[in-house]
């Protein structure tokens, strides 16, 4: 038994060693295409494309071993879900400062929630049911490359299989730009109706950073309605004496779920709440901890509705904004 | 596309990583903004089926061009754990529903793997009638999270998106590497599995 443990143990070390190799030890690229492979060296440059993360990871690794082995050994109990954009300049774990265990996430172009995507419904479903998270974060970013896209007119003919998968991913988005009645959008889409050769947006054009903050919104709404969160809210609300347990290894009592809608700005690093969390009825929303998106969007809205609010009210408010949508002149 | 980026993104390869809240590219590579174009799910899985991957493969090779997608497990995955243990018992709810499709290709890796680890893993599960999750440091379970990932590359690389771009029948396509990467939250080490995938030998886009 002993000598086959070894043989095994051995085995395994002379497996490990041909495919598994740190990622800073050199090594040629076995390059293996269609109908032929060849043995490719590595290039100096393209050595040095690995170098920031390579030396980015023995870093971290130093950082806090102790943690590490924490979260290994007794396993992740995220207090977030992050549904967040793909984008290279959102990371959760980077825009938070976060530790490793806070965040479970799910990152997709342009943060989008769509019931009928087994991907973000399965993270959901995971992080509600199994992991207990007790806030769930939808993030989205002015600037953001999938909101650009929705405005920008859709190619022609001749689209290849990237172009094809990137616009059906998207085409929500194009439906929330024709539906929203918010008045940003509407100047938006007026000033582009009929034009077939729309450029994607500035980052600072208000219609854009308006269905930014409008596709986040209609994220947090299709959360709240999924089903995994009605049947969760239903548990909560079905157990009036805090005993019924969650399904899921660690046992323990369902909690609170709530949902919260933030945007980021690219551009210096803030983050803002849009002010539409959602939780189980009857439950005190938490204070958000982020300034709001100063409730301009709202207040215009509003404004838009009952002109009774005077244009110097309206314009106090608007300052004590952060938004960059004001006149240069102002 | 690139308008709307406000620095140039020499580099960022797209990673394909796992939702664990363990596994932050960002955190674990310490990488600045602008790096890393990211898409998570569970257990760094990659569908022909799945517009959500998809969709963002697409959008790194064709609008971002990155030169590299690095497909990224972790030791300890649980995705990977789940398609090892037993499914819970019936009734299932929507949520249980939900994770139990995702991880369903996992399953199909997990029975059909030749590899001896996982071989090993099998034949300590026959017969029960509740396999648990396996433990972090099981060889079998740290072999499935590898063969999960190869499997990935795999995927990706026979999607129309990637074959469509090696092809390069329109002269435009810029050259890309597919790696699987395997990361260990117990210590942060991450680990090439030497699967590196690339355009055809011989073809226009040899770098």
């Amino acid at each position: 038994m002993v000598a086959f443990g070894l043989k095994f143990v051995f085995a395994l070390v002379a497996v490990s060693s041909t495919l598994a190799h740190p990622i800073h030890e050199v090594r040629d690229i076995r390059v293996v295409g269609r109908t032929t492979s060849a043995v490719v060296r590595r290039q100096e440059s393209s050595g040095s494309e690995f170098t920031a993360i390579v030396e980015g990871n023995a870093a971290f690794k130093a950082s806090d071993p102790a943690l590490l082995k924490k979260l290994a050994d007794e396993g992740q109990e995220p207090p977030f879900m992050f549904l967040g954009c793909s984008d290279s300049r959102v990371s959760e774990g980077t825009v938070f400062g976060a530790k490793p265990g806070t965040f479970f996430t799910q990152r997709n172009i342009a943060n989008q929630y769509q019931p009928t995507d087994p991907n973000s419904q399965s993270v959901l479903a995971y992080g509600v049911a199994e992991l207990g998270v007790k806030h769930i974060i939808v993030m989205g970013h002015y600037g953001c490359g999938g909101v650009a896209a929705a405005i920008a007119s859709a190619p022609g003919a001749n689209v290849d299989a990237a172009n094809g998968a990137v616009q059906a991913w998207i085409n929500p988005i194009r439906e929330l730009l024709r539906q929203s009645s918010r008045p940003e959008i509407v100047t938006l889409r007026e000033s582009i109706k009929g034009n077939t050769t729309v450029e994607e947006p500035e980052i600072t054009d208000p219609g854009f950073r308006a269905l930014v903050e409008e596709n986040v919104k209609v994220g947090v709404g299709r959360i709240a309605q999924d089903s995994v969160i009605v049947n969760h809210y239903a548990l909560l609300a079905a157990n009036s004496t805090g005993t019924v347990e969650r399904r899921s290894g660690e046992g323990g009592p369902a909690g609170d779920v709530f949902i919260h809608g933030w945007v980021y700005d690219i551009e210096n690093g803030e983050v803002r709440d849009l002010g539409v969390s959602v939780g189980p009825p009857g439950k005190a929303i938490p204070p958000a901890p982020f300034a709001a998106v100063a409730g301009a969007a709202e207040k215009a809205t509003a404004a838009h509705q009952a002109p009774a609010q005077t244009v110097h009210a309206r314009c106090t408010e608007m300052c004590k904004s952060k938004r960059s949508f004001l006149p240069k002149e102002h | 596309m690139a308008k709307v980026m406000t620095s140039a993104l020499a580099f960022a390869p797209i990673t394909l990583w796992c939702s664990d809240s363990r596994v932050s590219e960002g955190t674990v590579f310490k990488a600045q903004p602008g790096t890393l174009f990211t898409e998570r799910n569970i257990a760094n899985r990659f569908s022909p089926d799945d517009l959500n991957v998809r969709s963002a493969v697409a959008y790194g090779v064709e609008d971002l061009h990155v030169k590299h997608i690095i497909v990224m497990g972790h030791y300890g995955c649980g995705g990977v754990a789940a398609a090892v243990a037993s499914p819970p018992p019936l009734p299932w709810d929507s949520a249980t529903v939900a994770v139990q499709q995702w991880i369903a290709p996992i399953r199909n890796v997990y029975q059909s793997s030749e590899r001896e680890e996982v071989v090993a893993l099998r034949r300590e599960n026959e017969g029960k009638a509740n396999v648990p999750a396996p433990n972090l440091h099981h060889p079998g379970f740290r072999a499935l999270v590898e063969e999960n990932v190869k499997n990935t590359v795999r995927a990706l690389t026979l999607d129309s998106i990637v074959v469509e771009s090696y092809l390069n029948t329109t002269g435009k396509s810029h050259p890309f590497w597919v790696h699987g990467w395997v990361y260990d939250i117990e210590n942060g080490e991450v680990k090439d599995l030497g699967i590196s995938v690339g355009p055809p030998a011989g073809g226009a886009l040899v770098d």
